[in-house]
């Protein structure tokens, strides 16, 4: 039996997946976490193609970042259904701009050799347009938030656009005409000019229903007001059939403009049909219980795994250090010695801010428990080329002949420009070179950086379309002789994950991830909520649902740290107590069975 | 969907030339004109078969007229737009990227021969390379997908083609798509006692005395001579008796089944040839292998009997052959022809004619004439009736009636214009109605210089003058009743009607003896007479007689005295008509 029908058999035999599965018109799936969405959507994706799509046409299936997209890409590679004439596979950003912005925004002034600015040149004329604005002193970082929002917000650019924010308006507008001049664009930008395409021509609609007669979301919450302007507008002009996934509950991203109401929008639409799977794959049940006690609602889902699990909270006075001690010389140990199958690779530590994340990177370090950092906290840009040279570096250290067909495949996708096919030679050179750099994996990351450049990345780095990738490359090879001076290709490659380090990562990068057993640390009122959420209701919901992917990331063992107050970056401490979240819980589960003694 | 537009620059004979198109195109132009070269440049756009050393183009595909250095700026540039596509969601999703933002519902397509650098500029073959671009080749040009060459294709008949060989040699016989489909389609057990039934007439032919001798001794001498290393098991035999072999044994038998088709008669073996390649077309589309064919034809009328040319191709162009009549069609022609019959069976829309100049070969079309329906009818049967003979003419001569027809020519001859070799034809409207004509190869047509010669008719309700000053609106714009400004759009009228103006003519004694030669009776053959002696000529009895006798008549015993004649002034405005039209035909 193939992996597909493999997959097909276990999805038959959940309803609601086998229903998701099996729907013809637009339908939304609220999949909470642990639900096996992304199984779902792959296979779904698979029998499209298979049984419905007929050539030329294309499925387009748009994710939250590349990260997911690739993610997705290799779960279709699994099931042999990765058919790249028939589908695409990327973000909300390389959708509109390969389909919307490239081929049609000619017809508003934009060239199609326009080129994606670089975070510095954004940086740069942003600054230039707030000096210009607002005043040569202000501080732009101040305004970049809100003008990234209103922006978006605000797309439609009707007579409120300058009357309800002036200075917001006309500093995007500043900024947008700076870019605009260096023949730039900006992420937001190509969301923007799409959404203003699509409203001025019908026949961009039409085109994309021609080319596109399914489109399936991933992430839905996260993706903001303006794919929701998207979707609805397609829905309104054409007859694309939508395939939308998401989970109100794991909306985590409003400081970028993420809705979770967009959720309940589409559900309100006759059109669709809206599927809520009942089964958490992932928690124990007591997880599942205590998650729902977490949001503070009623849902209707049942875990079913059969481990018991176990919920305990520590209280330790001495604060976040006390607390990244006692896990590191007494929580984690008596983990893994309970569990004898475990491994470090097995244990998540989750916190709020990537202040917290020091601290325990340095205790981890201190008492020698191997450890990652899967947050934002790499001291290098997360881009593509970032990433690739990451697994390459993995390679090397751990040569696998799988890891080295994708690889392959994501340097081919690097060199990929508007669907032309790579030189074959590079590719062959570049296979060649793989295969020779094996078990290199202690050699020092800035050497082998310096090899890389002058080698297989040479032709992609110095191309003229690369600017991004060239950005990216010089941020990791700084990187190489400051932070990382000391790292080898072999710990620069693990980095993303590995069997033999501990996870660190905050809450917010902690979407889609599982581990047997979870930390949770700094569980107290002023940092989960903090002080901005405190105050304001709809921040506390969703610091709330925060909280809530925290608690659902664990398959076994869940260990709150809390320590009673909270000490601001300028030492300042507040006594406001364990955080409520937590304690809350006490209100639905008998209090002995959550909050363990000292 | 269909073409729209064609224009190529620099490329062979064309240095700059432009062709609208409608659904089909019937492309006519004399020998060396760029029939072939149209037809190849489609190619290097669209053929996805065309290898690659033929796509790469060399110095000597560069129009010469750009000089023996070449610009290194110089560029080959052929431009496609295809249009009608919107409602084929198949060909939407691809060519809806390439849309002109001037024109929406329609795409461009560009091909571009260039110098690699310009700063080493164009001095040798290599130094040319080639480019594809979508839109524009300028700042909004974009890239093009493979999947375009895929689903959207050319298939060319090429002249000179040998329909039988190609019928039979399997990988580029037409029919194997078809046989191919029909194989996977068919009951497997079916094919396999059909199998059975070959392997048993096999052996039957083996069984035959002479024949079992002849295969003995040839597999005798043959692994004789080759020992262990021969063949195995080789034997004589009809068909090898598999089940996938047996389609390919499958050809089409002429006769029922007695003749097989090397033995047909060639022209009969183009049409199943044609027949076939629009099959293969139809069955390709319906199997979603592609969305879109156009079907180049050189010379369609190659070994077909003029009767053959019309129905093969007025079928074929109608379209009454598509599997599925209602459905968009989405296969279009493009014939080149030398053929007046291809042409008679032409839509007046369809026509492009191909022109050398000093300035490159130009290609005219009339897809964009302005006419209404019943002038296109009208053309339409004039192009059926005459065989489409006006659109091969160097110049026209356009005439009321088939008197004229006869009677031009030979005025012409008298004053030393042989009409025919001149390649200028006297074509007649059968009435006073021009205009449709006049459209059709001005310069919003076929361009093809031309005069009108028509009556004076003074006296009736539409005058000549009045008649031309409705041309000349058509052709300037602007009405003009001034008989100078008339003749230099090539608009000549006469005095009274043509047989009036001859007997004022220095013809008038041989028109006058025609109607003595041709008199019904004593007292018709009197009149004429008396005309001769007396020199006083009654405008409405001579009018009378010669009905009588009939126009025609009249008309064509009076050219041929005209042609024994000594030569002799014709009358002024013809002189001045057939001038005009030599020194427009430079």
């Amino acid at each position: 039996m193939t992996l597909y029908d493999q997959g097909l058999l276990d999805i038959s035999e959940n309803k609601e997946q086998a229903s998701a599965l099996a729907t013809t018109s637009n339908t939304l799936l609220l999949a909470g976490p642990g639900s096996g969405k992304t199984k779902v959507l792959v296979h779904k994706v698979a029998k499209t193609l298979r049984e419905v799509l007929k050539k030329p046409r294309q499925v387009a299936c748009i994710t939250y970042s590349t990260e997911c997209a690739a993610e997705i890409e290799d779960r279709l590679d699994r099931i042999d259904a990765n058919d790249p004439d028939s589908l695409f596979i990327g973000t909300v950003h390389s959708f509109f701009f390969k389909w919307i912005v490239i081929p049609f925004g000619s017809r508003i002034g934009i060239s199609p050799h326009i080129r994606v600015a670089t975070k510095k040149e954004r940086d740069q004329h942003f600054s230039e347009a707030v000096a210009n604005v607002i005043s040569v002193d202000e501080e732009p970082a101040k305004w970049t938030t809100h003008c990234d929002n209103y922006r978006k917000d605000k797309w439609e650019r009707k007579s409120d656009w300058k009357t309800e924010d002036s200075k917001a308006a006309n500093v995007v507008e500043d900024y947008e005409r700076r870019l605009q001049e260096k023949n730039l664009i900006d992420f937001d930008g190509m969301v923007v000019l799409s959404l203003q395409l699509l409203h001025r021509d019908d026949s961009i609609c039409k085109f994309l229903e021609a080319r596109f007669p399914f489109i399936y979301i991933d992430e839905y919450q996260d993706l903001g007001s303006p794919l929701h302007a998207l979707v609805l507008r397609l829905l309104k002009k054409t007859d694309i059939v939508f395939f939308l996934v998401g989970d109100p509950d794991q909306s985590i991203y409003g400081f970028s403009g993420a809705h979770p109401e967009l959720l309940k929008e589409i559900r309100d639409l006759p059109s669709f049909v809206t599927i809520i799977p009942k089964i958490n794959y992932r928690c124990p049940a007591k997880i599942v219980n205590v998650s729902i006690a977490a949001l503070g609602e009623a849902r209707d889902y049942r875990a079913s795994s059969k481990i018991p699990g176990s919920i305990q909270a520590h209280h330790v006075v001495s604060g976040i250090e006390g607390q990244a001690k006692i896990l590191a010389t007494k929580i984690l140990p008596e983990y893994l010695s309970r569990n004898p199958g475990m491994q470090l690779g097995d244990i998540g530590v989750l916190y709020r801010t990537k202040d917290i994340g020091d601290v325990l990177a340095s205790a981890f370090r201190t008492y020698n428990i191997r450890c990652i950092r899967t947050d934002k906290g790499v001291p290098y840009a997360r881009v593509p080329i970032t990433r690739f040279t990451e697994e390459l570096a993995g390679y090397c250290a751990n040569p696998d002949a799988r890891v080295l067909l994708k690889i392959r495949k994501r340097f081919h996708r690097l060199h990929y420009i508007n669907g032309n096919p790579i030189d074959p030679r590079l590719l062959t050179s570049f296979t060649a070179w793989c295969l020779d750099a094996r078990g290199k994996g202690h050699a020092r990351l800035a050497d082998w950086l310096g090899e890389l450049k002058d080698g297989p990345l040479k032709h992609l780095l110095e191309a003229a379309e690369s600017a991004d990738h060239r950005e990216g490359f010089s941020s990791l090879e700084g990187a190489a002789v400051k932070e990382l001076a000391n790292a080898s290709i072999q710990s620069f490659g693990f980095h993303r994950g590995s069997e033999l380090h501990a996870t660190l990562t905050t809450l917010h990068s902690a979407k889609g991830l599982e581990f047997d057993m979870v930390a949770m640390v700094g569980m107290d009122e002023g940092s989960l909520p903090n002080y901005y959420e405190r105050k304001d209701q709809k921040k506390l919901e969703e610091a709330r649902r925060l909280f809530y992917v925290g608690v659902t990331r664990s398959i076994n063992e869940l260990h709150f740290l809390y320590s009673g107050f909270f000490k601001n970056k300028w030492n300042k401490i507040y006594r406001n107590g364990p955080s409520k979240f937590m304690t809350d819980l006490g209100e639905v589960f008998d209090v002995a069975d959550i909050i363990d003694g000292k | 969907m269909h073409l729209s537009r064609i224009s190529l620059r620099n490329f062979r004979n064309f240095s700059s030339a432009c062709v609208e198109l409608g659904k089909n195109a019937i492309v006519v132009g004399e020998n060396k004109s760029g029939k072939s070269n149209l037809v190849y440049a489609i190619r290097l756009v669209l053929d996805n078969a065309l290898p690659e050393s033929q796509r790469r183009l060399r110095i000597e595909d560069i129009w010469s007229g750009v000089g023996s250095s070449i610009p290194p700026d110089t560029e080959i540039e052929i431009a496609i737009d295809f249009t009608d596509f919107s409602k084929n969601k198949d060909l939407l999703g691809i060519l809806g990227l390439y849309e002109l933002d001037e024109s929406p519902g329609t795409a461009r397509i560009i091909y571009v021969c260039r110098a690699k650098d310009k700063k080493i500029g164009i001095r040798k073959d290599t130094d040319l390379d080639y480019y594809w671009y979508g839109k524009s080749t300028g700042d909004d040009g974009l890239e093009i997908e493979k999947t375009l060459r895929q689903r959207i294709r050319i298939d060319v008949i090429q002249a000179l083609r040998d329909a039988d060989k190609d019928l039979n040699n399997w990988r580029n016989s037409p029919a194997r798509v078809l046989l191919e489909t029909a194989l996977s389609l068919s009951e497997q057990s079916e094919l396999e006692k059909i199998a059975q039934k070959v392997s048993e007439s096999n052996k039957e032919v083996l069984a035959v005395g002479p024949i079992k001798k002849l295969d003995a001794s040839v597999r005798d001498m043959v692994n004789g001579i080759s020992g262990t290393h021969g063949p195995e098991g080789m034997r004589l035999g009809m068909l090898p008796a598999t089940t996938d072999k047996l389609v390919r044994a499958i050809r089409i038998l002429i006769d029922n089944g007695t003749r097989s088709l090397g033995e047909e008669s060639l022209g009969l073996s183009n049409v199943i040839y044609i027949g076939l390649k629009y099959l293969e077309s139809l069955e390709l589309i319906s199997q979603n292998e592609r969305d879109f064919t156009l079907l180049a034809i050189e010379e369609p009328e190659a070994h077909l009997h003029p009767t053959l040319q019309r129905t093969v191709f007025s079928s074929l162009i109608s379209g009454k052959m598509d599997a599925k009549g209602d459905e968009k069609r989405e296969i279009s022609f493009l014939l080149t022809t030398h053929s007046p019959h291809i042409v008679s069976i032409a839509k007046v829309r369809s026509l492009v004619r191909l022109a050398r100049s000093a300035a490159g070969s130009k290609a005219y079309s009339t897809s964009k004439l302005n006419i209404s329906t019943e002038e296109e009818e009208d053309l339409a049967r004039y192009l059926d009736v005459t065989r489409g003979e006006l659109v091969f003419a160097k110049g026209i001569i356009f005439v009321e009636g088939d008197a004229e027809r006869f009677l031009i020519p030979a005025m012409a001859a008298l004053h030393g214009y042989e009409l025919d070799a001149l390649g200028i034809f006297v074509c007649s409207v059968s009435g006073a109605n021009f205009s449709p004509y006049v459209k059709l190869v001005g310069v919003n047509g076929l361009h093809i210089p031309f005069v009108v010669i028509t009556d004076g008719d003074p006296n009736a309700q539409f005058t000549g003058a009045a008649r031309l000053a409705k041309l000349s609106e058509i052709i300037m714009n602007r009405a003009e009743i001034d008989q100078g400004r008339q003749e230099a759009l090539g608009l000549f009228r006469g005095r009274d009607t043509l047989e009036i103006d001859l007997v004022e003519s220095g013809l008038r004694k041989t028109t006058i003896g025609c109607g003595a030669e041709l008199s019904i009776g004593k007292t018709m053959k009197a009149r004429f007479e008396a005309m001769l002696t007396t020199g006083l000529v009654d405008r409405d009895s001579l009018l009378k007689d010669i009905n009588l006798i009939g126009k025609g008549r009249f008309a064509q015993r009076l050219s041929q005295r005209i042609s024994k004649n000594e030569p002799a002034e014709i009358p002024l405005y013809i002189t001045n008509a057939l001038k005009h039209l030599i020194e427009a035909m430079k």
